[in-house]
């Protein structure tokens, strides 16, 4: 496969090899009681600079939990995860993460919300207002988050996200509850944001399509406990088509990886 | 609007039964006729009577809700928070709730005298319960995923406060003021009543000894009135601040 697009050129020109994110043995398992659930088995990945990794898998494979733990929510139960080379203590300003549902605080306007994820919460307002206009929400800078539309939501936490200027982007399936045309337009803008800004993106999804058009690797999850089963790296060039029967192949490939 | 208006109809067909019921000679002797009553409230305002009884209800009131507040309110956040301080305290509050406010009125007296401390005691404490329970409901009832969010934020202990518990609470902290005032309102007409030689229940109890039932009629007036544009007040006031959930 890989002889065959190897013509593919990665969409992000600032791809380095140096790890910026490395799970190393990672583990979780929780505990109710006397029930142990155990969530992901021995995980080790590493992603360098500039990737956009895509974790594949199916519900309840501990996706969320992967990357909740990367943010620095929760902590694994064995191994260790590290950023820039250094083990990550709790949640920081290196990483951004956008949950699966916007999470805005209702109560505050949509540009209240992303200052609160600048590290001078708001005082420049120039950094304000270059993350409305990056995701577009110019005029709904004094809107709160109940009139806004899922897109315009979830685009206000990726700019609150993004606010604190993350080395990594976390996506944990953001554009999941979003319309099919709301969700072609994101990805447009969500691989332009990546390329513009030279991040590094970790994603999280059950959308195999979703994952060919965005990712320069998609790793597929083992179900429960979740474990690495495979890494398929996507070598076609940027933007891609999802009618091209090299998508196709893909396509094919990644299913026949989850089944 | 119109509900506004409609709500007028009882207390105007009141009004006018009274009236009737007066100039038909129903009563004479016990129920004052309008004319007497508002002849009196005349004389009251004319001497500067009324306003005098009804500014020093309202300093009472605003001192003893602002106490039970600042208490209160500190407290919710504590039991809220601190588990361990919920399971101390929460079984000698739910005991405390059920004693009245009124009932305390011959303790203090006995303890404070019958100056201005035991009133204001007495209308803090009224006060105090629903502003308390109301703060540890509100905050309890967070969403765990703004927590989340707040942690992922790297809040301070001051944007914990500010950003998070005090807006997401606040539904539940207005809702809590806003009874505690109704009650301490209330807990004051009584205090004036027992332990007191101004303000409007005072006015009520002086008319009593007199035998002025026009006076009487005055003072219960006023007092649910007042009551009354006190919540409205509020009602202003949590429009105001809650408006994040009413705008479309």
């Amino acid at each position: 496969m890989k002889d065959t697009y190897s013509d593919g050129k990665a969409g992000n020109d600032s791809i380095s090899t140096a790890p910026v994110l490395e799970l190393m043995n990672v583990s979780k398992e929780y505990r109710k009681g006397t029930r142990r659930l155990l969530a992901l088995k021995d995980l080790s990945l590493t992603v360098n600079g500039g990737e956009f990794v895509t974790i594949l898998g199916q519900s309840g494979c501990g996706k969320t939990t992967l990357l909740h733990m990367i943010a620095g929510l929760e902590e694994p139960t064995a191994g260790e995860i590290r950023v820039g080379g250094k083990p990550i203590r709790g949640p920081g300003r290196d990483r951004g993460l956008v949950f699966q549902e916007p999470r805005l605080f209702p109560w505050a306007t949509v540009a209240h919300n992303i200052s609160l994820g600048l590290p001078d919460r708001g005082r420049d307002q120039r950094k304000l207002e270059e993350l409305l206009e990056l995701v577009g929400l110019e005029d709904f800078a004094q809107a709160y988050p109940k009139e806004l539309s899922g897109g315009m939501a979830q685009r206000a936490a990726l700019a609150r996200a993004l606010a604190g200027s993350p080395r990594i982007l976390l996506l944990d399936e953001p554009l999941g509850a979003l319309d099919a045309v709301t969700r072609l337009r994101m990805q447009v803008q969500l691989m332009r944001i990546w390329q513009e800004n030279s991040l590094t993106v970790v994603a999280v999804t059950h959308d195999i399509d979703e994952a060919i058009v965005l990712s320069t690797r998609i790793v597929i999850l083992s179900p429960r406990p979740g474990t690495v089963k495979r890494v398929i790296p996507v070598e076609l060039p940027y933007p891609r088509n999802r009618t091209a029967p090299e998508f196709n192949i893909y396509r094919q490939e990644l299913l026949g990886a989850l089944e | 609007m119109k509900r506004g208006v409609r709500g007028l109809a009882a207390p105007l067909l009141i009004i006018l039964l009274w009236w009737l019921g007066a100039e038909s000679g129903v009563g004479p002797g016990i129920l004052p006729h309008p004319r007497e009553v508002l002849a009196a409230l005349a004389d009251l305002a004319a001497r500067g009577e009324l306003q005098a009884h009804i500014r020093i209800s309202l300093l009472r009131v605003i001192q003893g809700f602002f106490l039970a507040a600042g208490l209160a309110i500190p407290a919710g956040i504590l039991a809220a928070g601190f588990s361990p301080f919920a399971e101390y305290i929460l079984p000698l509050l739910g005991f405390l709730r059920q004693v009245p406010p009124v009932a305390w009125i011959p303790v203090l007296i006995m303890v404070l005298g019958i100056g201005e401390a035991t009133k204001l005691a007495v209308i803090a404490y009224a006060a105090f319960f629903p502003i308390f329970v109301n703060a540890v409901l509100g905050i309890t009832q967070i969403d765990h995923h703004f927590w989340e969010v707040a942690r992922l934020l790297e809040f301070s202990p001051k944007e914990y406060l500010r950003e998070l518990i005090l807006p997401a609470a606040a539904p539940s902290l207005i809702a809590g003021l806003r009874l505690g005032m109704s009650n301490s309102w209330r807990a004051l007409v009584a205090a004036e009543m027992l332990a007191a030689f101004s303000g409007l229940g005072y006015m009520l109890m002086a008319a009593r000894s007199l035998v002025r039932m026009d006076e009487m009629f005055i003072g219960i007036a006023v007092i649910g009135l007042l009551g009354l544009a006190i919540d409205w007040g509020w009602k202003l006031l949590e429009g105001y601040v809650l408006r994040w959930q009413s705008r479309e």
